[in-house]
């Protein structure tokens, strides 16, 4: 089920709300009602799935238990945390790069692995869980609390990858779960730009993008970097969108999620880029890859765990040489970028530019069926099959290409127009200017409803959302 | 109180918004629609509006035609080349002399037996006789656009009633035989009402590829014959008054004898004149002169066992 298909928003939705907003007054019956929910949701994809989602959060859950008993009586928990952690990377193993791993080394295997759903969200939600118990002592919450952290549905699917410390607290106390009218509208709102960017905007680029990705042939210098600037726009609007929506329909039942995207193409050097693009899975790749590697204090093996990090996190989204590829460009990007500072460069005006170009080119090997078209496309964009024509067919997407690129580029996001509100966790980003401010009043709710309306009428054929395949 | 009054003006913004929005979006731009009440813009190769005469019969949406469909003692029923292939001057007036109606029910899309015995259903049509174009028809098949109705019927009420609304607005601004942006240029079928006829606009019509007259593959046909048991009991003609034919083309797909053999399964009549010199404008649909010709051929050879199955048998000119 899709956050922008009919079923979600007309059955799924208002349904799971209605009986929540019944049962809200015991936090223990809404946490039970929310946890059982999002199976439902789940399930209705596959619903198979359903109980590998059950095996892993029990397994998880279980030997998290134990990790804790261990720590309260001083005892090592190593082996149980070890145990945790294979467990999980080899169910990921198994569904998701079992093919890729195997046809590299030669082999056939007899059948073909289904990919589960968000497999790699609730995996690496549940290791940094099973890591925080173990290394930081963290408290083992009730069943029903990790039930509905690990399979809460706005996130389940497409992330943004949760962690336990600031969810499972919002799941206790007098105020769990009690959404305002105040919250309700501010949820509708976000829920409403979320679909606006999915539905209008990522929807209306995606024809530009698949004919030059997909299909064989020597583009043109115009037409491939229209395909690849269609593309970055496309998924920022796809991802941001899904996250946009994710936080409104949490903020409905009074749950916050943490912010996934601050304008990530108006940072000004690859590491500010990755403190914007995908925060959360950065932050996890930072704390449960990075640091326990070394991080930044090993010297000259600093490179190298960040080049290990980034492919690893290239991987993530994928099983796939492409997906490693752009993890190893970004890392030799962010590699650059760190010698740039450490050799005491001071930053200039072309880094904004840089860093675009940069990110922009790393979309190609990440959108490409394979390594050969990554690389036609790029010398498509060289120039090196000649500069092509404007003709009409490419009028329109350029001028899409235009208007929206001055909006990811130059106007605030939506949590910075939402400010006011705090839709998501952490620190609000950079308010927007006054005009641009979101407030209870009636202008807002009309351009609210204009956004909603306009996205309705184009959800007549569901579209997935892009991050749904990693 | 503030967040109540917004929430308030929210959904009313989107209630209201949204039947503007959507008849915008599949606003017929670029389509030629007739000004006339007794033809409509059956579909429009544009961005959003595409088809509509799917909607028109099973939503109801053209009453004048539902009615002549009702009222029509024979039907044709296949894909869009049955259509185009009967739209003639011919077709009018060999039962124009039988003093007979028609209506040619067939759809775009690759349409078949699917889309047909819901229309059988929904409609509660009660025909005598049938001429059906085995293209192959027997293969329980829905189209896109009758998927679309079958699946989500809710979106599609409201978008084939939006498409009417649009077309109407259309119609209203737009002058008679437009052929340029915002009001023709691009590929249209109108369809009538009386006889469901197509009338086929838009650029590179002209051409005429000839093409082999005797094509297609050899096929079982058994599974064609289980699926045809079926549509036939559910048609509730008798099967000496389905008549099985092919209307050529290119692409033809099943070659002639399987037909024959569909036919002589189900107890049908098999008929399909074989003319020289026929041709397509698209390699798929025949020109109109190939059209005419071989309508009129085949209505030649069928009149008699339509009249007869109508109740309309030919009169001696010594009786008249």
């Amino acid at each position: 089920m899709l956050f922008n298909s009919e079923p979600f928003l007309f059955g799924f939705l208002p349904a799971v709300l209605l009986v929540h907003l019944l049962v809200r007054r015991n936090p223990a019956i809404a946490a039970w009602w929310l946890g059982l929910a999002s199976l439902g949701f789940y399930s209705w994809w596959n619903w198979r799935f359903i109980f590998l989602l059950l095996l892993s959060i029990a397994v998880n859950y279980g030997i998290g238990g134990l990790i804790a008993a261990r720590r309260a009586s001083a005892r090592p928990a190593g082996a149980w945390l070890g145990a945790g952690i294979g467990f999980d990377l080899g169910l990921l193993i198994f569904f998701k790069y079992l093919g890729f791993l195997t046809t590299f080394a030669g082999w056939r295997l007899g059948f073909e692995p289904i990919l589960p759903l968000g497999i790699s969200f609730y995996t690496f939600t549940q290791i940094a869980f099973l890591v925080d118990l173990a290394r930081a002592g963290d408290a083992r919450p009730k069943a029903r609390d990790y039930l509905l952290f690990v399979g809460w549905f706005p996130h389940l699917i497409a992330g943004p990858i949760l962690h336990h410390r600031e969810m499972i607290p919002q799941f206790g106390g007098a105020r769990a779960f009690r959404a305002g009218l105040d919250d309700i509208a501010a949820g509708l709102t976000m829920l409403a730009i979320g679909l606006f960017k999915k539905v209008v905007l990522a929807d209306g680029l995606a024809p530009h993008v698949g004919p030059v990705f997909d299909q064989p042939g020597e583009p043109s210098a115009l037409s491939a970097w229209v395909a690849v600037l269609a593309y970055s726009l496309e998924l920022y609007f796809d991802f941001s969108g899904y996250c946009d929506m994710a936080i409104g329909l949490s903020r409905l039942f009074g749950l916050r999620l943490p912010l996934n995207f601050d304008s990530p193409y108006q940072a000004t050097s690859l590491i500010e880029f990755w403190r914007r693009w995908h925060m959360t899975l950065a932050r996890f790749l930072r704390d449960y890859l990075y640091i326990p590697l070394g991080g930044s204090r090993s010297g000259l093996g600093r490179w190298g765990n960040i080049l290990i990090t980034m492919a690893l996190g290239g991987l993530w989204h994928g099983a796939g040489w492409n997906y490693l590829v752009w993890g190893l460009l970004h890392g030799v990007f962010l590699c650059v970028n760190h010698l740039w500072r450490a050799l005491g460069f001071p930053r200039t005006r072309a880094g904004w530019p840089l860093t675009l170009l940069a990110v922009i080119l790393a979309w190609v090997p990440f959108r490409a069926p394979s390594l050969g078209r990554a690389g036609a496309i790029l010398a498509g964009m060289a120039g090196g099959n000649g500069l092509g024509d404007l003709d009409a067919g490419l009028i329109e997407p350029v001028c899409r290409i235009l208007a929206l690129g001055a909006v990811v580029l130059f106007a605030p996001n939506s949590q910075a127009i939402l400010a006011a509100a705090r839709p998501a966790l952490g620190a609000p980003p950079r308010p927007a200017p006054a005009l641009l401010t979101w407030r209870l009043s009636p202008g807002w709710a009309g351009l609210a409803g204009l956004a909603l309306a306009a996205s309705l009428v184009r959800l007549g054929q569901p579209s997935p959302f892009l991050y749904f395949q990693f | 109180m503030a967040a109540l009054r917004y929430l308030a003006i929210l959904f009313c913004a989107a209630i209201l918004a949204f039947p503007v929005l959507l008849t915008f979006q599949v606003a017929p731009i670029g389509c030629p629609v007739p000004n006339s009440s007794r033809r409509f813009l059956a579909f429009c190769r544009n961005g959003a509006y595409q088809d509509f005469e799917h909607g028109a019969y099973a939503l109801g949406l053209r009453p004048a035609a539902v009615a002549a469909v009702r009222r029509a003692p024979v039907l044709f029923l296949g894909n869009s080349r049955l259509v185009l292939g009967f739209s003639t001057a011919a077709t009018a007036r060999a039962f124009a002399a039988a003093d007979l109606r028609y209506y040619l029910l067939g759809f775009g899309y690759g349409e078949t037996d699917g889309f047909a015995r819901t229309l059988l259903r929904d409609l509660a049509l009660n025909p005598r006789a049938v001429v059906i174009d085995v293209d192959p028809f027997f293969d329980g098949e829905l189209g896109e656009p009758a998927r679309f109705l079958r699946d989500h019927p809710v979106r599609a009420a409201l978008e084939y009633r939006a498409k009417a609304v649009a077309a109407a607005l259309f119609a209203a601004v737009c002058p008679v035989r437009a052929k340029h942006w915002p009001c023709g240029g691009a590929l249209a079928l109108l369809r009538a009402d009386d006889d469901g006829s197509w009338e086929l606009l838009g650029p590179d019509l002209d051409q005429a590829t000839p093409f082999a007259a005797r094509n297609g593959k050899p096929a079982d046909p058994a599974p064609f014959i289980a699926d045809g048991r079926g549509f036939l009991a559910e048609l509730g003609v008798p099967a000496d008054c389905v008549v099985l034919t092919t209307v050529p083309s290119p692409q033809r797909p099943l070659d002639a004898e399987t037909v024959r053999r569909i036919a002589e399964g189900l107890g049908a009549v098999w008929a399909e004149p074989t003319l020289d010199d026929l041709a397509s404008f698209d390699r798929s649909h025949l020109t109109r002169d190939s059209a005419e010709r071989w309508s009129a051929a085949l209505l030649d050879e069928i009149m008699p066992i339509l009249r007869r199955c109508t109740g309309r048998p030919e009169t001696h000119p010594i009786d008249k």
